[in-house]
């Protein structure tokens, strides 16, 4: 039986087009995926510290062992990534002003410190007391660290071929650079965790004793600090990206906030 | 800038005619045939599987297939029927296909990451099914994998289905953010997100808990590998490591992925019912604010999974409140679909027929959800048959019966031809009622004791036990129309015309099957996609009484 013929057929609320379809054709949004990507794999992050905070909460460790760690080399490795991210910044500015030998170059001193940090962890690695499976803390601590590490690493990769891509007569131009920008925000997110798995690896807990209740009062200016400082970079790259993610790739006037205009009063933003 | 349509440039480079569906194209019609076929490739293994443990079941004694190998159907039968047949098919198939047409693009906002994840598939699935044979000894924890279960089980085998589910994870993530981006970036010039089909929204949604959700599992899954590979103590009490952390991570994602096998299903069916029952969908927004709702809830309910696992009480008591929630906006939905069937000229065919049981069972699984979600009933019923029913009656009542109605109602714009509507009733009617007598019997022997994953049982559940594997051979042999009508159908079924269905979802405003760029001209406008009966506009609301909307509907 034909269900089909038992009614009238209305008309279609089709309404003409209103506007040019360039057949197919559509803006980038390349940029907003990998952000959508990157939330995912702030996920995965998440997992394995709420995976670590529990376990330092609920396990105890066997005796001598203690959820501490030394404290200068993540610290000086933090300051390092958090520099690399200000570099890459200031590639990503000189590549959309047009000047690509400048953006190349500090591609390269973002590398460098990158390099640095990835070189600071394998002699953490090499110095610390226990090993992958000595206990529960060193092998959360080896998991996130070294997970971290691997997206340190393929971000140092990313940049060396962005910035050959930068070579004159590569594919990263003036008007065409999606591949710099999603190095760099991949590299902001990869700074952003860092700060994130620091402050509750290396800065927690410190609470006992003349020096550690110093390192705690660090403690809670840093973390805070840290925050203000990862945010800032968000926000101030933000600006640069908002006009990508809404679909439009036409320079623009970039309105910046007066604390950036005024340490940072760049005509080629 | 903008960039081209890469399906469109490449189409001279691509493969046409059937060889398309083997290649790597990038065409989201042909990627979301690919989900569909592939996805019922698996439906057919893992129904095979679930037919071996069913077998078993008939006697209470092991005597069919060997205890290990009992444990290790019952772990590829899960792993299979959530990860390769539903999460594809309900998200990757008729998300692929419609979503790109209800936004009123050529093609989804990342075309060739669209066609990696889908190419992930077949590798994860080839692998997951060949640990059975190579490997020696496949999985054997179940598709849950606790340790220390899964540390203890042979390793080999538990790698490779860690393997497998971290490839179909990421293949779900990509699929995700390819949604996330159509949905949100890629609409038609004038169309507004409150005009869009409830699909849309839907799988809006399940994208959402895809990012969110799965990440959490492959993190868990590589820290399970660590345990099983390098002999950390991550969650290996021996070890001083923890347990629970492991289910809450798990939880995490696979309470989410319930909603990511059935929300999707709501937006197949918010799409079905309107069209054959000729009326606008009842409450839109309301449905647009529920989806939303379930996927807020849906991320803090995880933990009504572990009321047994020495979980305190403050956890016990938010998580039960948490999940009784949910059935608010699930239960918003249900009467806004009985508002949609409601004084329409409902047209009896199989996609309504399928539907409409769907609509059924699903009351029941969330009927017995709500009721699992209280602690003292849970740990009751915990680990036993009746949390089997529940779940079957989610996801087979709720996700798979959809996913049929969805394939009578779109066949005919996949493939051109309408498929035969007798046999699709007989493979309705065998399927419902095989379904009702496979697992409906199952609560009754939940509730008295009849532990889930053990191939043997007491002799007392005999009779049930075997009631409800008759239903497994009904549901078997309800496969046999589906097959017959599908392959008649496509060497000489009746051609269906462009609308066969008289639809105003803009799919069917072109040809079936449509061209590659989804329509010949440019796309249309549709803000009215469920204006059906009433003229637009024409119903004023605003003098009636609540006792006049529930009336015929004419007035």
């Amino acid at each position: 039986m034909d269900t089909r013929l038992t009614q009238t057929n209305p008309a279609p609320a089709v309404l003409p087009a209103s506007e040019h379809d360039p057949h197919g054709s559509h803006a980038d949004h390349r940029l907003f995926g990998l952000a959508t990507f990157l939330v995912a794999d702030g996920m995965t992050f998440a997992g394995f510290f709420a995976a670590y905070l529990t376990f330092k909460a609920v396990n105890p460790l066997p005796e001598g062992s203690s959820y501490e760690l030394e404290l200068l080399l993540p610290s000086i490795n933090t300051v390092l990534l958090l520099i690399s991210s200000f570099t890459f910044h200031r590639a990503g500015v000189a590549c959309r002003g047009g000047h690509l030998p400048r953006s190349q170059a500090w591609l390269l001193v973002t590398t460098a410190l990158g390099a640095a940090f990835l070189a600071g962890q394998m002699v953490e690695y090499f110095s610390l007391p226990f090993g992958l499976r000595d206990n529960l803390f060193a092998s959360t601590f080896y998991a996130l660290t070294g997970f971290h590490g691997l997206h340190v690493t393929l971000g140092v990769i990313c940049i060396l071929v962005v910035c050959w891509q930068a070579r004159p007569g590569g594919r990263i131009t003036a008007t065409s650079h999606f591949g710099l920008e999603a190095a760099e925000l991949y590299w902001h997110f990869v700074d952003g965790i860092w700060v994130v798995l620091y402050g509750i690896l290396d800065q927690a807990d410190r609470s006992s004793g003349l020096i550690k209740t110093l390192f705690h009062q660090s403690t809670c200016r840093s973390v805070p600090a840290m925050g203000t400082i990862s945010l800032s970079v968000f926000s101030f790259h933000g600006t640069g990206l908002s006009w990508h993610w809404r679909g439009t790739t036409q320079p623009r006037q970039v309105r910046r906030c007066w604390l950036v205009r005024l340490f940072w009063p760049r005509p080629d933003l | 800038m903008t960039v081209a349509n890469p399906a469109e440039l490449e189409q001279g480079l691509q493969p046409q005619g059937w060889l398309k569906y083997f290649s790597f194209s990038l065409d989201h019609k042909v990627i979301g045939i690919q989900y569909l076929v592939c996805g019922f490739l698996f439906y057919f293994i893992g129904g095979a599987l679930a037919g071996v443990i069913r077998t078993e079941l008939a006697s209470p004694l092991s005597d069919f297939v060997s205890r290990d190998t009992y444990n290790e159907v019952l772990t590829l039968h899960g792993t299979i029927m959530i990860f390769l047949w539903i999460v594809p098919v309900v998200n990757g198939a008729f998300g692929n296909y419609l979503i790109p047409f209800y936004v009123g693009a050529r093609d989804m906002a990342f075309p060739r990451l669209n066609a990696v994840a889908f190419w992930l598939i077949p590798p994860a699935g080839i692998l997951l099914i060949s640990s059975y044979f190579l490997a020696g000894a496949a999985s054997q924890s179940g598709w849950t994998a606790y340790p220390p279960l899964s540390l203890t089980t042979p390793a080999a085998g538990q790698i490779v289905w860690i393997l497998s589910v971290l490839l179909l994870g990421g293949s779900s993530i990509f699929g995700g953010i390819n949604f996330i981006a159509t949905v949100l970036k890629l609409r038609r010039p004038g169309l507004k997100m409150m005009q869009l089909p409830m699909f849309c929204w839907a799988m809006l949604g399940t994208s959402i808990l895809v990012v969110l959700s799965t990440p959490v599992l492959a993190g868990t899954l590589i820290l399970l590998s660590f345990d099983i590979i390098a002999h950390t103590g991550f969650f290996n009490p021996a070890l001083g490591g923890n347990v629970v952390v492991y289910q809450h991570l798990f939880w995490f994602y696979s309470h989410p992925a319930v909603y990511i096998m059935v929300l999707p299903a709501f937006g197949l069916v918010s799409e079905i019912l309107p069209v054959h029952a000729r009326k606008p969908l009842f409450g839109y927004t309301t449905m647009v604010y529920s989806i939303m709702a379930i996927v807020v809830l849906g991320l803090i309910v995880w933990a009504h999974h572990m009321f047994t696992s020495g979980t305190p009480p403050w956890m016990r008591l938010f998580f039960t409140i948490a999940t009784s929630f949910i059935a608010v906006p699930t239960g918003i939905k249900f009467f806004n679909w009985l508002a949609t069937l409601w004084g329409g000229k409902i047209a009896l065919n199989s996609a309504v027929l399928f539907s409409c049981a769907f609509i059924f069972n699903f009351v029941f699984g969330g009927i017995t959800g709500v009721a699992l979600a209280q602690v003292p009933f849970d740990i009751h019923v915990h680990d036993t048959y009746f949390v089997v029913a529940h779940f079957h009656y989610i996801v087979y009542g709720g996700s798979v019966f959809v996913i049929f109605a969805s394939l009578y109602h779109w066949y005919p714009k996949f493939t051109g031809r309408l498929l035969n509507e007798d046999l699709g009733r007989a493979h309705f009617l065998l399927t419902f009622i095989g379904f009702n007598l496979c697992f409906a019997p199952q609560h009754w022997l939940g509730l008295n004791g009849m532990p889930r994953r053990v191939a043997e049982y007491d002799p007392a559940f005999t009779t049930w036990n075997q009631v409800s594997s008759v239903g497994a051979l009904l549901m078997a042999i309800s496969t046999l129309p589906l097959v017959i009508n599908v392959v008649l159908t496509a060497l000489a079924g009746p051609v269906a015309g462009d609308n066969p269905w008289r639809a105003l979802t803009p799919e069917w405003l072109t040809t079936s099957p449509p061209p590659v760029e989804n329509w010949a001209g440019e796309a249309p406008l549709v803000t009215e996609p469920y204006g059906y009966g009433e003229h637009p506009g024409a119903m004023d609301l605003s003098g009636l009484s609540g006792r006049d909307l529930w009336s015929t509907g004419k007035s």
